[in-house]
Order: C-alpha cells, then sequence, then structure tokens
C-alpha cells in the first residue's frame, strides 16, 4: 500500500470551496458510506405527541420569587460551608439550625429543636431556629399558585413551591390570601418543583393551613426530605413522580427532569399547559436543566395547541454548564427562535437578562416591584400573568 | 481475590436502572457528566472545558476536553447483553477543529464538511445529523452496573486507525482543472482514533473516579485484530484485515466486580483478544498506567473535605485588572460579568475607587462591593487593596475578583502591586476596555490612555454599533499600532460574553476569528487564538527555563503547567500572563503530568515549543 503522496492540505482545499466540490465529483469517484465502524443506528427522531388535553385558560400568581435577600450573604454561606456539592442540610441554615454554626449541620439535628412545634406553631419554630441558624434573615422563598380553568369553566388551584422562611411565607400566603384557600381545601395539591431551601424548606406553612393537601415531589428526594415531609405535620397523600411526563388535570402535566442540581439535590419537576388556541405554557421553579432543555422537552414529549410555544413563567435559569462556544452561549439569542408571546420571568433568571429580554423585544409582562421584588421587569411578588386571560 | 467494598450510587445519582435500564443508564451519564461541572476548580482539573446537552430521539452530549481544539459528541446506542450486568453503549465522535492538523487525517468529506460555514451549527445538534456520526465517529464507550448497583465499569472500544484506502485515487476539480488528491492506493481516511478517544476516556474515568470517591479496581487492555477498508472507484468496499490495525478496548472496573462478565469478545467471528493488561487491586498498579487520571482523581472525601491540592487545583481566585477610560463601559461590563457568574452559581467580588463615578446600581445586581475611596488605586493604595482583598475572601469566598481601577489610573504601575498579592489571588488579566466613539480625541489628550492600552492583555472595543465600519477599522488600526497582540473583542453596550475574558485557556482557540468584522479587515488577527502543550520528560534546569521565558515573544500570551526543576523535588505551578510569571509550589500533588501549556496570538507557536522543549535537554 503506498502513502498519499500528494502533497496538498485538506484544509486549505475546502476552505471556502463551493459545496459542489465534492457533491458533484467525487461522488462518482469512489467515496463510499462511511458507517463501517458503526455499529447501530439510532432510534428514529420522532417527536412523542403525547396528549394531555386542552384548558382554557391559566392564571399564575407570584406569591413570592425572592428567595433570598442578599446573594453575598447566601454564597458566602455556601462557600464557606464547603461549596456547591455539599449537602444542604449540614449548612446550619433555618430552620434546620442546631448552634454548632456554619457547615456543622445536619437534619435530625435541626429538626428536634422544632419538630414538636410544625407544623402549627411556626412563630415559635422560627424564633427558635432563629438563634440557632446562620444567616436567618436571609430567607425568603419561591412559591406560586397556578390557577387553571377547564374547558367546562371550571376552575382548579394548584401550589407550585412553598418557600423558605416560615415567617416570610407565612406573611407571603396571608398577602395573597393562600391562607384561606389552603383552609377552605380549595387548593387540591401542592407541587413541589425540587428539594431545595429555598422552595420546599417553607413546607410546614403550606401544612399548618392544610395537612392533607396531596404533595407531588419529584422521584429522587433525599432521606431528609422525605423525613422532612411527616416531620412538617403532613398527613395527606405523597406522590413521587416518575422522570417524564405526569399528566395531572386536561391541559396540565408536570415533567420531572432527572438530573444532579448543585447543594446535593436531585430532580426537578415543572408544570406543562396546553391553553386552548394559543399554545403551550411552561412553569418553572428554577429551571436547573436550562430553559432551552424545557422547551425542547416540550417540543419533543407533547402536543400542544398550534404547535406553538405560548408562554413561560419562573426562574429561567439557562444551562447549567460552561458550553463549550460562547458565541451561542447567549439565552437571549437562543430563546427567541421559540417565539414565546408572553414571559414572566423572575427569581433565578438575572435581572439583566430580563432586561435583556425587554431590550430584544420580547413580550415580557412587567411587574410592579412590590414586596422586596425588585425591578418591574421581574413578574414580582404579588403580581399576576394570565394566559388565555388577561388579569 | 480480596472483597471490596461496594460503589456507592445513591449519593449521587437516585435513578432506577434495573426497572428500564436504557433510560436508567443514559440517566446515570447524565447525572456523571453534570455533577462533574458542579465545582469549576474540580471541573477544570479534571480537564472539562464545556458541556452542552443535545437532545432528538436519544440523549447526547457535545463536550470539550483539555488540549483538543475540537468537540467530542457522545449519544447512547443502546444496551449491550451482559450477564448481571446492565450495559449501555454510547457512541463516541470526534469533530475536529476546522483549522486542526487531524483534519487532515478524516476522510475528504469528512475534510470537506469540517471546512462548511454550518458545521459548527451542525455539531451543536449533531444527532440530528446522522452523516456526521459516520465521517467523525471514533468507537464505543460502555457504561456498566450491576444488577445491585454494587459496582460500575466504563468501558471504551477504539480502532488504533480508521483507514479507507482508494485503490483508485481521487481526483476533483479546482480551478478548471483535475487535482489528485489522493494518490491511486492512498488513504482517504487515515484517522488515529484510540489515541484521540483514550483522551476523552481519561477525562471521563477521572469524573467517575472523583464521583465515586474511589480509583477502579480492576483495569483491563485488551486488542482484537483489525482491519481497513479499500474502496473502488465503483462505490464497492471491503474489509480486510489490516496487520498495523488493532481495535483497543479498555475497561475500569469500580466497587465489588466480578467485573470477568464484561470481558466478552467484540468481533464477531470468534477472534480472541490478546491481553494487555489484566490488573486488579490490591496488585501494583503496572507503571505504564500510573500516569493515567483516574488513579488520583478521588482524593475528595464526602463532597466536604474537597481537598484541592490533591488535584492539582490552584485555590486562588483569578484576579482582573479592569481598566478604560471614564465612560469606555467599564461598568456596563461588569453588569454582565457579574450575572453572567451569578447564573453559573459562582460569586463575584468588585474593588472599585472610581470615585464620583456612576457606580454599580445595588438593586440590580448580586455581588459584593468594596470601594476603596482614599485616592488612586495606582499610586498609594497598595496597602489598602491587600487590605480590601483579604476582607473579601475570608468573608465571602469569591470566585473572582475585579478590581475597577478609574479611568485615570495607568494599569502599569499596578503590576507590582499584583506580584505581591500572588498568594491570596491569581492574577489573571487586564482587560481594557476602549470607546470606539471617543478614543481618538483621549489618546490626542491623555497619553494615558495608550498605556491603558499598552497594559492590556484583553481588549474590548466598545460601543461598535456607534460607529462606522470604515472609522472602526481606523479606530482598530490606531489600537493595534498600540497593542499589537492582545486578543480585541468588538462590544455593543459592554456586552462582552465573560466567557471569552476569564480563563485564556478556556477561551476557544478560534474566538478571535469569529469577529467577522475583524477577520476581514485586520490582518493582524486571522491567525488567531493558538495553544500549544508541551509534555516535560524531565526536571528542568531552573536558570536556563527562566532564561527562555524572559525572552518569550510578545505573541505568546499566556503559558500555564506543572514543572519540576533540578534544584527541587517538588513540583511546582508554573503561570505566566503577557509577560509576567509565576512559580509556586504545589503541595503534596499527586499530579503526575509535567507540562507547560503556552497560548498565543499570531506569530510562530513553534519558536517558542521548541525553545522551551531544548531546556529540556540543557
Amino acid at each position: 500500500m503506498s502513502e498519499d503522496k500528494v502533497n496538498i492540505s485538506r484544509r486549505s482545499f475546502f476552505k471556502g470551496a463551493a459545496m459542489g466540490v465534492l457533491g458533484g465529483t467525487a461522488l462518482g469517484m469512489g467515496l463510499f458510506s462511511y458507517s463501517p465502524w458503526r455499529k447501530s443506528y439510532f432510534p428514529e427522531v420522532k417527536r412523542k405527541m403525547a396528549d394531555i388535553g386542552t384548558c382554557k385558560s391559566l392564571k399564575v400568581t407570584n406569591i413570592s420569587e425572592t428567595s433570598w435577600f442578599e446573594n453575598a450573604v447566601l454564597m458566602g454561606d455556601i462557600k464557606g460551608a464547603g461549596g456547591l456539592l455539599v449537602n444542604q442540610y449540614s449548612y446550619n441554615w433555618p430552620p434546620f439550625g442546631d448552634g454548632t454554626g456554619l457547615g456543622k449541620g445536619s437534619y435530625e439535628n435541626g429538626i428536634a429543636k422544632i419538630k414538636h412545634l410544625l407544623p402549627n406553631n411556626l412563630e415559635e419554630a422560627w424564633a427558635i431556629t432563629e438563634k440557632l441558624s446562620v444567616s436567618p434573615q436571609n430567607a425568603g422563598g419561591f412559591a406560586a399558585l397556578v390557577e387553571v380553568e377547564e374547558m367546562d369553566g371550571r376552575k382548579r388551584k394548584f401550589l407550585l413551591d412553598s418557600g423558605w422562611s416560615y415567617k416570610w411565607m407565612d406573611e407571603c400566603f396571608k398577602r395573597e390570601g393562600i391562607d384561606v384557600m389552603l383552609k377552605n381545601r380549595e387548593i387540591e395539591a401542592l407541587i413541589i418543583s425540587h428539594e431545595h431551601f429555598d422552595h420546599y424548606w417553607g413546607v410546614p406553612v403550606t401544612y399548618k393551613y392544610d395537612p392533607t393537601i396531596t404533595t407531588y415531589i419529584p422521584e429522587g428526594f433525599y432521606p431528609e426530605g422525605l423525613q422532612y415531609l411527616q416531620d412538617a405535620g403532613h398527613k395527606g397523600k405523597v406522590v413521587k413522580v416518575k422522570p417524564g411526563l405526569n399528566p395531572l388535570i386536561p391541559g396540565l402535566a408536570t415533567f420531572v427532569f432527572a438530573v444532579p442540581i448543585i447543594c446535593r439535590v436531585y430532580g426537578e419537576q415543572a408544570f406543562y399547559a396546553n391553553v386552548k388556541d394559543h399554545g403551550l405554557v411552561s412553569i418553572t421553579g428554577c429551571c436547573h436543566f436550562g430553559i432551552i432543555q424545557f422547551a425542547e422537552t416540550a417540543f419533543r414529549e407533547v402536543k400542544y395547541e398550534k404547535d406553538q410555544l405560548y408562554g413561560i413563567y419562573g426562574g429561567l435559569h439557562i444551562s447549567p454548564f460552561e458550553d463549550w462556544d460562547p458565541k451561542y452561549d447567549d439565552l437571549v439569542l437562543s430563546l427567541g427562535k421559540y417565539g414565546f408571546q408572553k414571559i414572566g420571568c423572575n427569581h433565578c433568571t438575572g435581572l439583566l437578562c430580563a432586561k435583556k429580554f425587554v431590550e430584544a423585544g420580547y413580550p415580557v409582562i412587567k411587574g410592579t416591584a412590590r414586596h422586596r421584588t425588585k425591578e418591574t421587569n421581574y413578574l414580582g411578588n404579588g403580581d399576576k400573568i394570565g394566559y388565555g386571560i388577561e388579569v | 481475590m480480596t472483597t471490596r467494598a461496594p460503589v456507592e450510587l445513591n449519593e449521587f445519582f437516585r435513578g432506577d436502572i434495573p426497572s428500564d435500564p436504557a433510560f436508567g443508564l443514559q440517566e446515570l451519564l447524565r447525572a456523571i457528566l453534570v455533577r462533574s461541572q458542579f465545582n469549576p476548580g474540580v471541573r477544570h482539573a479534571i480537564g472539562w472545558r464545556g458541556l452542552k446537552q443535545s437532545c432528538a430521539g436519544v440523549e447526547g452530549w457535545t463536550v470539550r476536553i483539555r488540549d483538543r481544539a475540537g468537540v467530542f459528541g457522545l449519544h447512547f446506542e443502546g444496551l449491550e447483553k451482559t450477564p448481571g450486568w446492565f450495559t449501555g453503549s454510547f457512541g463516541l465522535c470526534y469533530f475536529p477543529d476546522s483549522d486542526e492538523e487531524l483534519v487532515e487525517r478524516c476522510s475528504l468529506q469528512g475534510a470537506a464538511c469540517c471546512q462548511r460555514p454550518d458545521y459548527l451549527a451542525h455539531v451543536r445538534n449533531f444527532l440530528l445529523h446522522p452523516e456526521l456520526m459516520d465521517l467523525f465517529g471514533i468507537g464505543r464507550l460502555f457504561l456498566s452496573v450491576t444488577t445491585d448497583q454494587g459496582s460500575l465499569r466504563l468501558g471504551m472500544e477504539s480502532f488504533t486507525t480508521q483507514r479507507i484506502i482508494c485503490p483508485d485515487g481521487v481526483r476533483l476539480e479546482r480551478d478548471g482543472g483535475l487535482v489528485e488528491i489522493i494518490a491511486p492506493g492512498g488513504r482517504d481516511r487515515d484517522f488515529p482514533a484510540f489515541e484521540v478517544a483514550a483522551g476523552f476516556f481519561d477525562v471521563l474515568a477521572a469524573s467517575v473516579s472523583y464521583i465515586l470517591g474511589q480509583p477502579p479496581g480492576s483495569l483491563t487492555e485488551r486488542r482484537f485484530p483489525g482491519w481497513e477498508i479499500v474502496s473502488g472507484q465503483a462505490g464497492e468496499s471491503q474489509r480486510v484485515p489490516a496487520g498495523d490495525i488493532r481495535c483497543g478496548h479498555i475497561d475500569l472496573g469500580y466497587g465489588k466486580g466480578p467485573f470477568d462478565p464484561l470481558c466478552i469478545p467484540c468481533a464477531a467471528g470468534g477472534q480472541s483478544a490478546t491481553f494487555l493488561m489484566h490488573w486488579q487491586a490490591p496488585q501494583t498498579v503496572p507503571p505504564a498506567y500510573t500516569g493515567r487520571p483516574w488513579w488520583t482523581a478521588h482524593l475528595t472525601q464526602n463532597y466536604r473535605t474537597l481537598d484541592k491540592n490533591t488535584l492539582g487545583i490552584d485555590d486562588r481566585p483569578p484576579l482582573i485588572l479592569l481598566t478604560g477610560f471614564l465612560g469606555s463601559g467599564k461598568t456596563s461590563f461588569l453588569q454582565h460579568f457579574i450575572e453572567y457568574q451569578t447564573q453559573r452559581s459562582h460569586f463575584v467580588a468588585i474593588i472599585q475607587n472610581e470615585i464620583g463615578a456612576v457606580g454599580l446600581d445595588g438593586k440590580l445586581l448580586d455581588y459584593t462591593v468594596t470601594e476603596i475611596d482614599e485616592g488612586c488605586v495606582c499610586c498609594s493604595l497598595s496597602g489598602s487593596l491587600n487590605r480590601a482583598i483579604r476582607g473579601m475572601l475570608s468573608q465571602f469566598h469569591p470566585d473572582a475578583l475585579i478590581v475597577e481601577t478609574t479611568g485615570l489610573a495607568n494599569p502599569l504601575n499596578l503590576l507590582d502591586d499584583m506580584s505581591e498579592l500572588k498568594d491570596l489571588v491569581r492574577f489573571d488579566s487586564t482587560l481594557t476596555v476602549v470607546d470606539a466613539v471617543n478614543i481618538e480625541q483621549t489618546l490626542s489628550e491623555h497619553p494615558l490612555a495608550a498605556d491603558q492600552i499598552r497594559a492590556a492583555d484583553i481588549l474590548m472595543l466598545n460601543k461598535k454599533d456607534l460607529v462606522s465600519p470604515a472609522r472602526l477599522d481606523i479606530v482598530t488600526d490606531r489600537i493595534r499600532r498600540i497593542n499589537p497582540h492582545a486578543p480585541l473583542f468588538l462590544a455593543v453596550k459592554g456586552d462582552l460574553n465573560p466567557a471569552l475574558v476569564l480563563e485564556a485557556d478556556d477561551r476557544p482557540p478560534q474566538a478571535a476569528s469569529e469577529q467577522p468584522h475583524l477577520t476581514r479587515h485586520s490582518s493582524h488577527l486571522h491567525a488567531g487564538l493558538w495553544s500549544r502543550s508541551v509534555q516535560m520528560l524531565r526536571p528542568l534546569d531552573r536558570e536556563s527555563f527562566l532564561r527562555v521565558v524572559a525572552q518569550f515573544p510578545r505573541t505568546l500570551f499566556r503559558a500555564k503547567g506543572i514543572l519540576e526543576f533540578t534544584d527541587s523535588l517538588q513540583p511546582f505551578l508554573f503561570q505566566f500572563v503577557a509577560g509576567r510569571h509565576d512559580i509556586s509550589v504545589l503541595p503534596c500533588t499527586p499530579h503526575p503530568d509535567r507540562f507547560l501549556t503556552l497560548i498565543g496570538t499570531g506569530g510562530d507557536p513553534e519558536q517558542a515549543v521548541s525553545a522551551i522543549r531544548s531546556t529540556m535537554y540543557s
């Protein structure tokens, strides 16, 4: 076998060459299938188009998007406790503070101080944990009320997350009348997006008003998180949602992404709602799997009205990893192609990112910057957004 | 055989493999890949340089790693039959960078594909372009878990060479004539697949060791007879045995084992394997393999006592000196930089001394700021700067620091202060923001502006949208006359992707040439950034090495590596940024590699490389 003696660089030969160079000439000249080393072929790329039904409209009320009030304090604590891989229950943050200091806590020692007070005496529980915890004033929380109008006009309510600080969340619940709705059993289920402190640790505030509410958690909770459901005084049904699509009622489903998340958390659950004559609306807690992945998953998995990705609400995390090509690593650009028509963003989206959306001409629904939300580009605490309905 | 401890998948993986092995094994790989990215220092030390999920009917990933300019593609292929084990097979591709030497060893179609303008866009979505996997597939990876989830295996299969012979040769049209691009009997494809795949396998295996908290307890390397393809003019092709080609298998076992059921023949026809290595703990690790990263990457415990030194990680946060005239756009850039880092759960500390200037809008961003208000950083404040940095580090543990100097500061005066801070922070670079609208006037009125440009390791030409293309050319030329070497990026409203600024060795090598405007008009940037790594085969003579360093050409922008000198038994971390170098002891590192990576713009990379090589033998 002779060596290739032709001294032409393939790179320079093909650089800038017309596409036809190989297409026209070469195919007849002994170029061939290149698959001899490949042993298998992919499953066909097909959209699954699962039918989750339709609803008439959807309304989201932001109960609280301010998960913590000072990022510097939060990150300082995380770093001081050992970094992003460390188990969140060991931080000694409220409500699991045991007085031993940053990074030295545990669920068992923390819950022992307040367990007897859950869920009915949260004022006293919080007063105790404020003394024993690291940075108790920094805790806020994330929670939203999701109201679905069915095709026959019937309204149904779901609670997404229960925040973090008992004190802050109780104030927020009262502000938005969530306490009364829970007492009246108007809210049919609590959907926990993920086990993170700012979405889940305030769960006794929900159980204080409705201890038997059905609670959906994504599969992958750690033992501490599962134990907390009981210790927080829950007496109702718990549904552990498997990865993938989980239809709830006509037009509303959750989707669980099985993915590790910082601070030793696993799996995140988000909503897809199919609004009649409008399209698909996505409601997320943090979107740790990345909003692009979320949109791509919707496209692949779910059938929706007009084949239109219509709206988003919540924290819009970008790709959680460093991408390999910064040119593409721009959420503003990459989100544009999906053509969302109504965007309500807050929480972990980033205020500058929200500002960029506005500048790019995306339909960002502005908020009122009340109740400690910092800016109107966020759909802030106490603000509402409607899909298929004006609010 | 001694009984080994089982692996603990549950700490990081909560999936259910037995009920749906195909889904579960994809989920397990996802958990390994994602979890490896959380700690920036560990991620970097293990070798990850970028990760992007790519979804179609199956799950796929595109990945960049250390020392390879191209992008790896990884996708689920299916399940393998392995008794007692669940085994998933994942296809591995390597999409070379269009300028990379390896393109010459791809097939003609592959080489042509690399040069297409939409090449990278297709690579991002390679699952939707199956032809890419034909052109650039280099092997397979195997991920296996025992039915009791007590053992895990990571395997790889690849040909030493993927060769296609063209008995008739190939001639292609060019300029109206025919050019013989492959001589009769020559090679269409001659790709060193195993070597490239092994580079990826090392990084992935190091991640597995890191996440499981243990090194592999079993190592098997096997070779099966290989073949090449002979393809004739009519398109018919056949496999022909090739004596110099082998199909190589490498397998690592973690946990209890036994791993023997996995060593099944790969080739049909019952060809038997040659065992190059069949090692099991507690035997001594064979010398030929001691340098592989998977042996040491686990040296972290319970995700808490993360001993960064064991991975050779420099724990000091990088410090960027941000300079530029008043109103050039420094604050806008800072806002973008902070939000970008915050999105990634990284924390930025800012030190400002710009008195009376418009500060950062505190309610907009999450960061911490210390203001030094006693005058000017450049002349009198090194003590104050030192105090401020010390305070910030102990209180906030930031992932990066930015010192924003007043527009009237001369950054060249600060370089000495930077060296005094070296035990606290790693001076990364000086970023100078230049205002495209006003720079000429500023230069004529303030000679200091020229010093700011000269001091830059990276230049950002801001407000490009406010000047005409012709004007932009003039301004660019003017800047280039003052600083011909620093990478220059165009920006609007201070919006420069922070990935281009921090960690020069993370920067995609083609970054500079991606600025279409500049590649068209500025000859300085045609070459773009380059990067070369030199393996150090023996300890160096410190003096002659430093002599070479002192003579590094201006085109050499940054160098970094782990070195040993003949005058000490300890390895050292060497860092060089824009004319300054820093040598620090690497405490108790088992990091086996001794290397130096050089990064530059334009000029002749080989000159610096051979100068470094020569010190090994001086």
